[in-house]
């Protein structure tokens, strides 16, 4: 036994090594954050992640740095991230049966690419081939899932045939009655295809805009709203037109929407030097087949006529939300008669200075960061777009763990919805 | 079971002197450059204090182990390449030693399959050990540490931040268990690689070396692939989930090692021959 000391000996501390390792790391030296809410609904953070760094720091001497993200159910540092672990969940799970999430396999995860209703659920993606040397083919892949008896129908339509039909984008899709609605833009226009639930292309409806006259100087940027439930039904599509610099005079005769057409004239650039200067709102109703235009925004103080702000459409106001790390101001039209209402938030009622801001779901959360120096306290506010109520406030739970001279803060940087 | 664990030890003494040395040279190496570094943050803070120029600042010993990654790194590298020379002498001095030993080793009356596990787990017992000794040293760094320099300017580091310092600790030492299941799992599969390729070259010489490159070069194709692959968005053209693509990959790598030993095994009962 003896002869073989050394082996047993190199064996034992081995494994008694490795294995006190594994110990400690299975123990976690980290400190365990969580997101507890307050006030309101729990519900209100579902699917929420918090990215944030981990640091320690003793006295004002910061070392150590460990990315986290951080849930209503506890902490996953970076480096124990599993890759064996499913970690992104689709959005549309959650609202549908688990005998249905087949379904989303191989899909996007862009909402807008679906559309879903107590009866089906629809799939569609746009492609682009080059059938020959001249002309290029647009097609419509469809694919339809009836929720009561599961069975799945799958159709390729071609809507275009052209020499430059390049970067369709698949804005909305829509069941209206037993027709299938695809709103796309490409080739800088608007256009809405309408098929039939066997994936026969019935018409096609160009989207068209009041044109609007506008001053020397100002210049029209053209977008679509975003919606919050884009796969869910709803009657209309939000269309924002934004004018920087100038004082604009109000729409006049109708005209197909062509914000970057061929000639150059009316090639829209937006510079840094325009300025904001108004938002007309229109919607495209999808039983109407036309645009009416809802209210329009004048940009008002230096807030508003930055170039950045959010926008989210519900199913009764479209809002438009901007905030720096003072203030945060909402302005909401309402989509039945245009009228126009505000409310703004400082960083005092927020409970400290707005880090960072994101609109889902017909909700503003709000991270605020309250605290000098290096000690930093953490509110989510989460505010109804609609009723501009303060619904719930979460916070992170411990806010700072100490552990003898040496404090563990967790800085959050910003949040996603998985 | 015995004579396997005879021929384990026997692996072992023979590299023991190279094994000491690595360690004898880790631990000098990494000791010797903390305590140097830590008696001149003393000097430093100290002389700061009695001239009361600057208020002197807290110091941990993440602070030489951040700014010195080489120094401390060097040694490891030096353990690395050594094992990985060994991956290949401990077959090739068996043909080539001073007594060619494999021909006693071939003729021992227990399946010959031994030789190849008994060098396998000699090789394991050596990575294990210096890991063993790599965190007994990283304790043993911050205990110097903490040592030398005066309390009042000490600030305690815990192991895991020891490690995040430097890029060879992490992959060295990874905190969580999946990904040293992963990491050495992944490293444990490339040495049956090449311990077979050994195998194929010695069992079928000349051609055998072909044998063995062409066999090297379809694993490290296949093995290398699974890497790019999960680095790419392969899965989502496949209609996979990341995870479950992930558990693919992983069983190839399971798949490429238990045929590594399946065709090394073959190789040494069927052709190998002194």
């Amino acid at each position: 036994m003896k002869r073989y000391l050394l082996s047993i000996l190199l064996a034992a501390a081995a494994l008694v090594g490795i294995g006190s390792y594994c110990v400690y790391g299975a123990m976690n030296p980290f400190p365990e954050f969580r997101v507890v809410v307050g006030e309101g609904d729990e519900s209100l953070l579902d699917g929420a992640v918090f990215g944030g760094t981990m640091v320690r720091q003793y006295g004002s001497w910061k070392y150590g740095s460990y990315y986290a993200e951080v849930t209503t159910e506890g902490t996953e540092y970076e480096f124990e991230r599993s890759l064996f672990k499913k970690r992104n969940r689709h959005p549309l799970e959650a609202e549908l049966d688990p005998d249905a999430h087949a379904f989303l396999r191989g899909k996007t995860f862009a909402l807008v690419n679906f559309y879903l209703d107590d009866r089906m659920i629809v799939y569609g993606e746009l492609d682009t081939m080059q059938i020959n040397d001249l002309e290029r083919e647009v097609t419509a892949e469809l694919e339809m899932m009836d929720l009561a008896t599961g069975k799945r129908t799958a159709f390729r339509t071609v809507l275009e045939t052209g020499s430059r039909k390049s970067f369709p984008y698949l804005a909305d899709v829509q069941r209206i009655g037993d027709e299938l609605h695809l709103f796309v833009e490409m080739e800088n226009r608007y256009r809405v295809y309408v098929l039939t639930l066997e994936g026969e292309l019935v018409r096609k409806v160009d989207v068209g805009l009041p044109a609007g006259q506008e001053e020397e100087g100002a210049r029209r940027r053209i977008g679509l709203a975003s919606n919050h439930r884009p796969h869910a039904a709803k009657g209309v599509v939000g269309i924002q037109v934004m004018t920087y610099g100038g004082q604009v005079a109000p729409p006049s005769t109708p005209m197909p929407v062509e914000f970057y057409g061929d000639d150059e004239a009316n090639f829209v650039i937006d510079t840094n030097d325009d300025a904001l200067a108004r938002v007309d709102l229109y919607v495209y109703d999808y039983a109407e087949e036309r645009v009416r235009q809802v209210g329009t925004l004048i940009a008002e103080d230096a807030l508003e006529t930055g170039r950045s702000f959010s926008n989210q459409m519900t199913d009764t106001h479209h809002h438009l939300v901007w905030n720096d790390k003072d203030q945060l101001r909402i302005k909401q039209i309402s989509l039945a008669d245009g009228s126009v209402r505000t409310t703004a938030w400082t960083a005092e009622q927020l409970g400290g200075s707005i880090g960072y801001m994101t609109l889902h779901d017909g909700k503003a959360y709000v991270l605020a960061i309250d605290g000098n120096g290096y000690e930093k306290h953490f509110t989510v506010n989460i505010l109804d777009l609609d009723s501009f109520a303060m619904v719930g406030k979460a916070g992170l739970e411990p806010a700072i763990r100490t552990v003898g001279d040496v404090s563990e803060t967790l800085y959050l940087h910003g949040m996603v919805f998985r | 079971m015995k004579a396997l664990l005879k021929l384990i030890h026997f692996e072992i003494h023979r590299f023991r002197h190279i094994l000491f040395g690595l360690m004898g040279l880790t631990a000098l190496v990494q000791i010797g450059a903390t305590v140097l570094f830590a008696i001149g943050e003393r000097v430093e803070r100290l002389s700061e204090y009695e001239n009361q120029a600057i208020v002197p600042g807290p110091v941990s010993v993440l602070e030489p182990l951040a700014n010195n990654r080489g120094l401390y790194g060097f040694p490891v590298l030096i353990c690395i390449v050594t094992l990985l020379l060994y991956v290949f002498l401990s077959w090739y001095r068996e043909w080539f030693g001073k007594s060619t030993l494999i021909y006693r080793l071939l003729m021992l009356p227990m399946p010959r399959r031994n030789i190849y596990l008994a060098k396998l787990a000699a090789l394991l017992v050596f990575i294990g050990s210096l890991l063993a000794l790599q965190l007994v040293l990283l304790l043993a760094i911050r205990a110097v540490f903490n040592a030398i320099v005066p309390d009042e300017y000490l600030v305690f580091a815990g192991l895991a931040d020891m490690i995040n310092t430097s890029a060879v600790f992490q992959i060295l030492l990874p905190l969580s268990l999946e990904f040293f299941v992963l990491f050495y799992g992944m490293g444990i599969t490339c040495v049956l690689v090449l311990f077979t390729a050994v195998l194929l070259e010695r069992g079928r010489r000349p051609r055998g070396t072909f044998l063995a490159a062409a066999y090297v070069a379809g694993m490290a194709v296949l093995l290398l692939g699974t890497i790019v692959a999960r680095a790419s968005s392969l899965h989502e053209w496949l209609n996979l989930y990341a995870y479950e693509f992930t558990w693919i990959l992983a069983g190839i790598w399971m798949v490429a090692a238990a045929f590594a030993v399946w065709l090394g095994f073959r190789a040494l009962n069927r052709t190998v021959s002194v």
